[in-house]
C-alpha cells in the first residue's frame, strides 16, 4: 500500500482544479465534429451537439473506472486486507455483481439512447449512472480511510 | 446531468485517491475536458466515446473482469 502514498502528491492539483472549474462549468460546449457533435458532409453540423450525453457518458467512464480500480486495489491486496478486516472483501463482493449489473444496463440503455436522442432514454441513462455513483460512494467507504 | 453532479463523483473519486493512483489522472483528464476551457475538443470527445465504447464491447462479450468477480475468501 505504501506505493500508493504518492497518490496525495496528485490531490492537491485534482482539488485546486475542481475549485477553479467550479465557477465555469455551466459554460462548458462541445467542439463541432466530435463523437457528440457530429458533423455532416457538408461540414454543417448534423445535429445538436449532445452536452448531456457527454456528461453522462464522461460520468459513466469515471464511475466505471473507479470502481474497477478499487476491485482491482482490493483483489491485489487482499491478503493484507483481510487481515485489517474480512468485512472489507464482504462488503465489496455485495457489491462487485450488481456493479457489473449497472453496467450492463448501461450500456443497454445508451444503445437504446443512441438509436432514439429523446429526453426520457436520457434519463434511463442518468438513472443507471446515479445508482452507479451509490455503488461507488458505498465502495469508497468500505476501503481503510487514509491516515 | 447535471455538472453538480458530475463534480460531486469526481469528488467521490478524490476521496479513494489513496487506493487510485491511476484514477486521479483520470479525473484530472476529465476535469479539465469538461471544464477548464469551456469547450470539449473533438480529440476529447472522440477519446471518451472510443474509451466508453470498449467498455461496452467487453460487457456485451459476456466476460467479467477478474476484480469485478466474486471469488472465494482468503484460507
Amino acid at each position: 500500500m505504501t506505493k500508493l502514498k504518492s497518490c496525495w502528491l496528485s490531490l492537491g492539483a485534482v482539488v485546486a482544479l475542481m475549485l477553479l472549474c467550479a465557477a465555469s462549468c455551466e459554460k462548458s460546449r462541445l467542439e463541432p465534429g466530435g463523437a457528440y457533435a457530429p458533423l455532416g458532409t457538408n461540414g454543417v453540423a448534423a445535429q445538436e451537439a449532445d452536452l448531456a450525453f457527454y456528461q453522462v457518458d464522461a460520468a459513466y467512464d469515471l464511475a466505471a473506472f473507479s470502481l474497477d480500480a478499487i476491485f482491482t486495489f482490493e483483489r491485489e491486496n487482499r491478503a493484507a486486507l483481510w487481515k485489517v478486516s474480512p468485512e472489507i472483501k464482504h462488503a465489496l463482493d455485495r457489491i462487485r455483481p450488481e456493479a457489473w449489473n449497472y453496467s450492463i444496463e448501461y450500456h443497454r440503455a445508451r444503445d437504446v439512447y443512441r438509436a432514439n436522442p429523446v429526453p426520457a432514454n436520457l434519463t434511463r441513462l442518468e438513472a443507471t449512472v446515479a445508482k452507479l455513483q451509490q455503488l461507488l460512494a458505498t465502495a469508497n467507504a468500505v476501503l481503510p480511510a487514509k491516515k | 446531468m447535471e455538472a453538480q453532479a458530475i463534480l460531486a463523483l469526481i469528488s467521490a473519486v478524490i476521496a479513494a485517491a489513496p487506493t487510485i493512483e491511476k484514477g486521479i489522472q483520470k479525473a484530472k483528464g476529465l476535469v479539465q475536458a469538461l471544464f477548464s476551457a469551456g469547450i470539449v475538443s473533438k480529440a476529447e470527445q472522440d477519446a471518451l466515446n472510443a474509451h466508453v465504447e470498449a467498455r461496452g464491447n467487453l460487457v456485451r462479450s459476456g466476460f467479467i473482469p477478474l476484480a469485478w468477480r466474486v471469488e472465494a475468501d482468503p484460507a
